[in-house]
C-alpha cells in the first residue's frame, strides 16, 4: 500500500519518537529519502524527540565497555582486512595501516592492568555511597598545578574506591587526563577521562589499594592515553 | 613510517568529522566519538531500561552499529547527535519490548506487581526544563508522548490500551510533539 503524501507527512512526528509499525517507517523512510521538505522538518521533530531523552539523569557508562567495545572493532577491522586482502584489492599502504593496528591489538591485549574499572556491573552510586559509610574509607586529595577539586576515596583493606572529581578544567581538545597508582616507584594506568563541565564525575575503580603508596594524573594524547608516561604529574597525592 | 601518524592524536573534534573518519575505518575517530557521546547513550538507555546492565548492553550495541553503519549517515537528516540518540532511542525501546515479552512469563514475586517502566522512567527525569514542558501539554497528549517515548509502544499498541481510535492517537501524538517544540523552544530563548 502506498499512503499518500499528507498521510506521511503526518507519520513524521510518530516516527521520530518510534511508535511506528515496521511497513509504515519503511514508507517514511522512503518518504525521507525523496523530500528534501520532510527531511527539515523531521531534524526538527528530533530535536524534540531527542530533549525527551536528554532529560535523564547523566550517568556515564562502566569504563571496561570502552576497551571492550574497542577490542571489538579491531577484530572485526582484521576480520575486514583478511577477507579484503584474499580478494587481492589491498593496496601496500593500508597493510602498513593493518600491522600497525595489529600491533597495537597486541600491544592492549598484552597491557595487564593490575588496577581494573569496575568489572561487576554494580551501580556507581552504591559503591561510592559504601566507600562514604565505610569507617575504614580513606580520602586522599589531589595537589598540584591543575586547579580543581579531584579526590581519592579508597578502602585500604578492601579493593575499592573511587575518583571524584568536580570543576577540574578541560585538558584540551585531543587530550585526556590519565590516573596513576604508583608502587615502588612504578606506575599502573587506572584508565582515562575527561571532566564533564558543571558536572561531578565518579570513576569507580577497584585495585588492591594496600600496596600503593602515591596517585597521580597527568595529561595525555586522547583517546586512550599511553602507557608509560613521559610527562610530570600535574596532580598527586600520597595514600 | 615515515610521515604517517599513530591512530592516536590529532583528533578532529566536529562529531561530523568523526564520523567521516569511521567510515574509513578510524579507531581513533571511533573512541573519540565514544568519549563524546558514551554518557548520553548510557543515560538515555538507563533512563528506559532501568537497568545497568540492560543498559550496557543497549550502549555496546549502539556503539557497534555505529561503526559498522557509519556509511549510512546522512547528514541531510540530521546532525550524528540526533543520528545517535535516535538509534540509542531504537536500541532501548526495543530492549523494553523484548523484556515485557519476557517477563510475561508467570514469575512474578512481587507484591506491588509489575513495574510499569513509562512511570519509572518519568519519575527518573532530571530535567526541569523537560519536565515542564511536558506538564504543560494538555495531559491526554502528554500520556500519548510518554507511552511512545518512554514506554516504547507504537501508535497501535497506545489506540489498543487507552481504547482510543487510531486516528485520533496519531493527531494527538503529532500535536504533542509539535506543542513539545514550541514549548521547549520558549524555554530556551
Amino acid at each position: 500500500m502506498n499512503y499518500s503524501e499528507e498521510h506521511l507527512r503526518e507519520l513524521l512526528a510518530a516516527y521520530a519518537l518510534g511508535a511506528l509499525e515496521p511497513e509504515e517507517r519503511e514508507q517514511v523512510e522512503a518518504y525521507l529519502a525523496r523530500s528534501a521538505e520532510a527531511r527539515r522538518e523531521l531534524a526538527d521533530l528530533m530535536e524534540a524527540a531527542a530533549a525527551l531523552g536528554a532529560a535523564f539523569p547523566q550517568i556515564s557508562p562502566p569504563l571496561p565497555l570502552r576497551d571492550r567495545l574497542l577490542a571489538q572493532i579491531r577484530a572485526e577491522r582484521r576480520q575486514a582486512g583478511r577477507t579484503r586482502e584474499r580478494a587481492g584489492l589491498w593496496p601496500a599502504a593500508f597493510a602498513v595501516a593493518a600491522s600497525l593496528a595489529i600491533i597495537l591489538g597486541g600491544l592492549a591485549y598484552t597491557w595487564r592492568l593490575r588496577v581494573v574499572a569496575l568489572e561487576d556491573r554494580l551501580a556507581r552510586q552504591e559503591q561510592v555511597v559504601a566507600l562514604l559509610t565505610n569507617p575504614a574509607a580513606r580520602a586522599a586529595t589531589l595537589q598540584g598545578t591543575a586547579p580543581g577539586r579531584v579526590r581519592l576515596i579508597y578502602d585500604p583493606l578492601g579493593r575499592q574506591g573511587a575518583l571524584l572529581v568536580s570543576d577540574l578544567q578541560d585538558p584540551g581538545a585531543g587530550f585526556v587526563y590519565q590516573l596513576w597508582l604508583i608502587a615502588d616507584g612504578q606506575a599502573d594506568s587506572a584508565g582515562v577521562f575527561r571532566p564533564v563541565p558543571g558536572r561531578p564525575l565518579i570513576l569507580p575503580l577497584i585495585a588492591d589499594f594496600a600496596r600503593y603508596q602515591m596517585v597521580a594524573v597527568t595529561v595525555e594524547r586522547g583517546p586512550s592515553g599511553v602507557q608509560r608516561s613521559a610527562n610530570p604529574p600535574v596532580l598527586t597525592a600520597r595514600l | 613510517m615515515e610521515g604517517r601518524d599513530l591512530p592516536v592524536g590529532r583528533l578532529p573534534d566536529a562529531p561530523e568529522r568523526l564520523v567521516e573518519r569511521i567510515r574509513e575505518g578510524d579507531e581513533a575517530a571511533f573512541a573519540a566519538l565514544y568519549d563524546r557521546y558514551a554518557r548520553q547513550v548510557f543515560s538515555l538507555a538507563l533512563g528506559i531500561l532501568r537497568e545497568l546492565e540492560a543498559a550496557e548492553d543497549v550502549t555496546q550495541e549502539v556503539f557497534l552499529a555505529l561503526w559498522r553503519g557509519a556509511a549510512r549517515f546522512d547528514p541531510r537528516r540530521g546532525t550524528p547527535e540526533a543520528w545517535i540518540l535516535t538509534l540509542a532511542h531504537h536500541k532501548s525501546v526495543d530492549a523494553l519490548r523484548r523484556r515485557k515479552i519476557r517477563r510475561a512469563e508467570p514469575l512474578s514475586d512481587s507484591a506491588v506487581g509489575p513495574e510499569d517502566p513509562m512511570e519509572e522512567a518519568l519519575r527518573a527525569l532530571q530535567s526541569a526544563q523537560v519536565r515542564a514542558a511536558l506538564e504543560a501539554l494538555p495531559p491526554t497528549q502528554r500520556e500519548i508522548l510518554a507511552l511512545a517515548y518512554y514506554g516504547g509502544l507504537t501508535q497501535r499498541d497506545i489506540a489498543r490500551r487507552l481504547a482510543l481510535p487510531l486516528g485520533t492517537v496519531k493527531t494527538r501524538m503529532r500535536d504533542g510533539l509539535l506543542r513539545l517544540r514550541a514549548l521547549l523552544r520558549e524555554a530556551a530563548l
